[in-house]
């Protein structure tokens, strides 16, 4: 297991190299450092857990039950609607192929194709008024990760990073989980560090062969040949320093290499999966090749909020398709399949966090970047919808079995309660003990944000909380 | 003090009783030159011929030499290209494994490349890029000459910006005012130091830039870029060839696809034939007649024949090509390469300009930045806080006399150096041309000259740069010579502690006389004490590895390198199998140019993302960095190659031979005494560890030697100019 002091001798190694220098020091962000720092108030979380829906997940077919919908499937819609894609012409209403059944103590309904889901209801915050701004899938899912539709920004992750630093130094903090099989949907833009160092970025670890690009020698040479190297390099660095001493670049390279050599060790345990139980191996769904995939990323996420890190963000399977809920064609076939890879391993995050009493500190939320038209598309399918989406929130100090807001009697538009990207984002970060407001970076004279409050006018949902707003 | 740039920097060190630090070394200059003017390494011969020259004048000589090598326009492109936001794709290029490619877009590289080497004046190279189109009368030119060409290409510089618009979904007006709206914004950034982004939505807060002062400014690219009349990017970039040569292009490829259809049917026929012959005698022609039937034709017997034998009809590109005979074969290839070599010229010859598409569109103050609530008119204008006459822009008669002639207005006005607006162009240009040499510009905010940008250190010197700029013809060359002939451009990069002084020679920064400590004083070097140690960008590290090992490939220009996109993220130089002509050895910025999904070795160096355009590059210095010069297969490669050279030029294979002449590839100089024994033994202790690993002598010899120099590469010395 990945416990602070659990990675073993490497992690040691690690602890000590990363103390002061981080996953690195930026030259632009003299100063910058991941040493976990105080945050404005009292925090309820200690890490975040973000699992990105790439694609549109639809809400009237998961979430978000629709009577007056499937009462009147089949029949035309006169109501404007905006389109994004051709093929939705015939405004024809669509009702969900999917049955909802009330779970839990709660009584929350979910759709019948996500029954583990559904199994975990009374963990589960349901928002179903989010609103989006944009049709297109990268726009909406850069807003969903930047908070602004154009990319360039730095991502939540490396905000948040940059706001705390990280709770254990032998590992980045801000951690993609991503298909070993390719990107999803606007792939590394998801994870940029923006202008904030580059150290805050998102960093892939693969869930499959090497954990950290460039680990290893990709032309294999004997062990004894790196020892040997490092220790050449080590003294001609130091000698090229004597002359350079105010350069503090010259010493994070220094130290980066030696940080490398450690990582060499230490990073392949964040792979290995035997201290895991075959129990927990069998909860992620680990020994079902439609599960796997999707479960070990899961499983990774758990390993490395309880080792610490701050950030985690888990991004769903590429095959089919790289944006696995674009739904535009056959909504029931569509969901049949990503639903089948990924219901199970979602639910067992949540119970197994919760099972070890790491729900209280940890945030999941598991969301899409936007919903779906209640008319149909191409027959079966439904279009892009930036006017409703549903998401998931669990842990971290939000309200349990209960649900959010709601979308008017089609599921098009979110009518009542409804929150932004940037007012969701203001909540997050206002969980981790964050004032949205004052979590600025200085970009070129001005105070730059996540949320740029005085354009979004983004505000903490405070109904989603247990515990009252402070800022 | 030898040049009026020293004199302004003295009198500000002597406030602080400092003084400059001593002149670098020969090496360290010569290195400094190449580095700064090429971004590669001089050869030892260059290096020795420089150190060895004791005439006065060799630093002069050798400034001049560099700014006549076709490579100083690669390297100071680059930075021009970054300042404009260039990408070789067309679109947001937001997936990895999608590429799509503006076709003939690399033009612009090449026109920049070329301008800087001709060293046009700064009035000329700005009014061809912003108005090139409306200089000449090329719409009704018979034929493109080359001077429309070339000067339609240079309006490139205003295709920058991200166009998805080429998707139906994507062909929006928000998207359309966005496009306009970021190349405007860009434009302001770079040429202007304007940080006009606010003023979309709202009057600036803290500059004088209301509102307006946006949409007038965008009003003067609607007629280019007029989101109310589109063009999408396949409708708006221009063939590039007259329309007799278009025809005839279009002609050979119709006649070639008319051939091979031939060829292609023709085997088919007899692969139908065939099919049918092994068909039982009795049923043969009743199966024939019935597929020859149309389906609603057939009788219930023809039918159930048909669908038993429908694939008789039904053959695969693969089965008929397998079919063909060793003539047809060769028809058919040579068609298909025919097709492919006169496509491959369209594409060539497109270029990607920026033209009046019709009468500009009135264009309005958009309330909140949103287009479908507009105010005011916006007429074509400059900003009020840079203007004299109010902003006003009255329009001049472009060449043909049919367009708005907007944008040459707003080039004269721009480049008329009497003009608040001409001397803000004027500062901005040679205090970027000041951070490419010093690292740090006079104002460190280099797209930002508003009063929420950096005070300028040097005010005064600011301004004497933007007058003698002017002055001497607004070009170049000369103000880098004039600025690196500076005893402040010369001075040495090292700060010790206290008075140690080394064995080289060179005395401590320690200031003579006064006692005063710089380090104490101006720890950041705000005033230049010494000259500034900066770490190389992402495409000078790959270069200079490549000059060391000498397999840089120097051609200039043409179409981008493509790279090839690993499952696990890893971006690489495409396998020698892909690549028979060996481009993947070309200078960086020759490879494609994407928005994100850099070459991996580049991306860990700080390439920036384009989505907008970078101004000032980043230089971090994290984990990942070490990782890719420890393991990446082609610094690997490098490494090896390296060793190659080293041992040809010593086939004796003295060690300390072999060491020294690695250090002088890779470093240019030779190592000292306690460098030269670290390596030796180090080559001793991986000879014993290849040996014993099983590797004969010859191989363990040679892999002893790479690992020296692939350790020579991951210097700090090597990635920093000193």
């Amino acid at each position: 297991m990945l416990q602070t002091s659990g990675l073993g001798l490497g992690s040691l190694a690690l602890a000590c190299m990363m103390e002061s220098q981080g996953f690195g020091n930026s030259g632009a962000g003299a100063g910058a450092n991941l040493l976990a720092r105080p945050a404005h108030f009292e925090p309820q979380v200690k890490s975040v857990i973000m699992m990105v829906q790439n694609g549109g997940p639809s809400q009237m077919d998961l979430f978000d039950e629709k009577p007056e919908l499937s009462k009147h499937d089949g029949q035309r819609h006169t109501d404007p609607i905006e389109q994004f894609q051709a093929g939705s012409e015939a405004q024809t209403l669509l009702g969900s192929p999917f049955k909802f059944l009330p779970r839990g103590e709660c009584g929350t309904k979910f759709s019948e194709i996500i029954p583990h889901i559904g199994s975990v209801a009374d963990d589960l915050c349901v928002v179903r008024s989010m609103v989006s701004e944009h049709n297109n899938h990268t726009e909406a899912l850069v807003l969903l990760n930047t908070g602004k539709v154009f990319p360039g920004r730095p991502a939540i992750g490396s905000w948040v990073s940059y706001g705390l630093g990280t709770e254990n130094q032998n590992l980045p903090a801000y951690i993609v989980l991503r298909d070993a099989e390719g990107y999803n949907t606007s792939g590394t833009l998801l994870w940029q560090n923006g202008w904030l160092p580059a150290m805050y970025g998102g960093t892939e670890v693969a869930t499959k062969g090497t954990p950290i690009l460039n680990l290893r020698p990709q032309v294999p040479r004997p062990a004894e040949a790196d020892r040997e190297n490092l220790n050449l390099l080590a003294k001609l660095n130091r000698a090229h320093q004597r002359d350079y001493v105010d350069e503090s670049d010259l010493e994070s390279r220094i130290q980066n290499y030696e940080l490398a050599a450690r990582m060499q060790i230490a990073a392949p345990e964040l792979l290995d999966l035997s201290k895991e139980s075959q129990e927990t191996q069998k909860l992620y769904g680990l020994d079902n090749p439609t599960t796997a995939s999707y479960g070990l990323r899961c499983l990774m996420a758990r390993r490395l909020v309880e080792s610490g890190v701050r950030f985690v963000q888990i991004f769903p399977p590429v095959k089919p398709h790289f944006q696995p809920w674009d739904s535009h064609v056959d909504t029931k076939g569509l969901l049949t399949k990503i639903c089948g890879m990924t219901d199970l391993p979602a639910a067992a995050l949540i119970t197994d966090l919760k099972q070890r009493g790491l729900l209280e500190n940890t945030l999941v939320i598991w969301s899409g970047e936007f919903g779906r038209l209640p008319i149909s598309q191409n027959g079966k399918g439904r279009d892009h919808n930036r006017n409703a989406f549903s998401l998931l929130l669990a842990g971290g100090g939000f309200k349990a079995g209960c649900t959010h807001g709601a979308t008017d009697e089609f599921g098009y538009r979110s009518v009542e309660k409804r929150v932004t990207v940037q007012d969701l984002h203001a909540t997050i970060l206002h969980q981790l003990g964050l004032d949205h407001t004052r979590l600025t970076y200085k970009l070129h004279g001005s105070d730059e944000s996540l949320t740029d409050a005085r354009v979004s006018d983004a505000q903490v949902v405070g109904e989603l909380l247990r515990k009252p707003v402070r800022i | 003090v030898r040049t009026s740039i020293d004199a302004f920097l003295l009198r500000k060190l002597e406030e602080e009783k400092l003084h400059f630090s001593p002149a670098a070394n020969r090496v360290t200059l010569i290195r400094r030159a190449y580095l700064d003017l090429l971004g590669l390494l001089p050869t030892p011969q260059e290096v020795d011929t420089f150190v060895a020259d004791e005439e006065s004048g060799a630093w002069e000589r050798l400034l001049e030499r560099l700014l006549d090598s076709p490579h100083f326009g690669e390297r100071w492109g680059r930075h021009w290209l970054d300042g404009v936001g260039y990408s070789d794709t067309l679109g947001l290029d937001n997936d990895q494994t999608i590429v799509k490619l503006s076709p003939g877009k690399w033009k612009y590289r090449d026109y920049v490349v070329g301008a800087l080497n001709e060293d046009k004046p700064y009035t000329q190279f700005l009014t061809e890029q912003l108005a090139g189109d409306e200089l000449v009368d090329w719409r009704n030119a018979d034929r493109l000459t080359p001077e429309m060409r070339n000067l339609l290409v240079a309006t490139g510089l205003m295709r920058c910006s991200a166009d998805n618009t080429d998707s139906p979904e994507i062909n929006t007006p928000e998207v359309r005012y966005q496009i306009l709206h970021q190349t405007c914004e860009k434009l302001a950034g770079n040429l202007l130091g304007l940080t006009i982004q606010c003023c979309k939505c709202h009057d600036h807060k803290y500059e004088q830039l209301p509102q307006r002062d946006y949409y007038r400014f965008s009003a003067i690219f609607s007629g280019a870029l007029n989101p109310e009349a589109w063009l999408q990017p396949t409708a708006r970039q221009l063939p590039g060839l007259s329309k007799g040569e278009l025809d005839d292009v279009n002609r050979k490829v119709e006649e070639s696809r008319e051939r091979q259809r031939q060829v292609r049917e023709q085997a088919k026929a007899r692969l139908i034939e065939e099919k049918y012959a092994k068909l039982p005698e009795e049923i043969r022609e009743d199966v024939r007649a019935s597929l020859n039937l149309p389906a609603d034709e057939r009788t219930q017997v023809q039918k159930q024949l048909a669908e038993r034998f429908e694939n008789i009809l039904e053959n695969k590109e693969e089965e008929v090509l397998s079919a063909m005979t060793e003539e047809e074969r060769t028809v058919d290839s040579e068609c298909s390469a025919t097709i492919e070599r006169l496509n491959d010229q369209l594409q060539v010859a497109t270029i990607q300009a920026v033209y009046d598409t019709g009468a500009a569109s009135t264009m309005y103050v958009h309330r909140r930045g949103n287009y479908e609530t507009p105010g005011a008119i916006a007429r074509p204008g400059l900003f009020g806080v840079i203007s004299t006459s109010g902003g006003a822009l009255p329009a001049v008669e472009d060449a043909s006399g049919t367009t708005s002639g907007r944008r040459l207005a707003l080039a004269r006005r721009l480049t008329d150096w009497s003009t608040p607006a001409g001397a803000l162009v004027a500062r901005v240009r040679v205090n970027r041309v000041w951070q490419r040499l010093f690292g740090r510009g006079i104002v460190e905010t280099a797209d930002n000259f508003g009063t929420s940008g950096t005070e300028p250190t040097h005010a005064d010197l600011l301004e004497w740069l933007a007058g003698d700029f002017v002055r001497s013809g607004e070009r170049l060359k000369p103000l880098l010579k004039m600025l690196m002939n500076s005893t402040v451009y010369r001075q040495s990069a090292q700060s010790r502690v206290g008075n140690v002084q080394r064995a080289s020679g060179l005395a401590s920064p320690v200031s003579r006389g006064t006692g005063v400590d710089p380090r104490a004083v101006d720890p950041d070097n705000r005033l230049l004490w010494r000259q500034r140690l900066r770490r190389l960008e992402s495409e000078i590290i790959r270069d200079t590895m490549l000059s060391a090992s000498q397999r840089l490939d120097p051609t200039l220009g043409g179409p981008p390198v493509k790279l090839q996109n690993k499952p696990d993220g890893m971006v690489v130089e495409p396998d020698i199998e892909d690549d028979p002509t060996q481009r993947r050895w070309r200078r960086s910025m020759y490879l494609v140019q994407r928005r994100n999904y850099h070459l991996s070795m580049l991306a860990a160096f700080d390439q920036p993302l384009m989505v907008q355009n970078c101004t000032r590059r980043d230089a971090s210095s994290v984990v990942s960095q070490s990782l890719m010069m420890l393991n990446d297969r082609a610094v690997l490669q490098h490494a090896d190659d390296i060793a190659r050279r080293v041992t040809q030029e010593h086939a004796d294979g003295l060690v300390d031979k072999l060491v020294e002449t690695a250090f002088r590839l890779i470093l240019i100089r030779p190592p000292r005494e306690e460098e030269r024994e670290w390596c030796v033994a180090a080559f001793a202790e991986h000879l014993l560890v290849f040996e014993q690993t099983g590797t004969d002598a010859q191989q363990a010899h040679h892999q002893a030697l790479v690992q020296i120099c692939h350790m020579l590469l991951n210097t700090s010395e090597f990635l920093y100019i000193q």
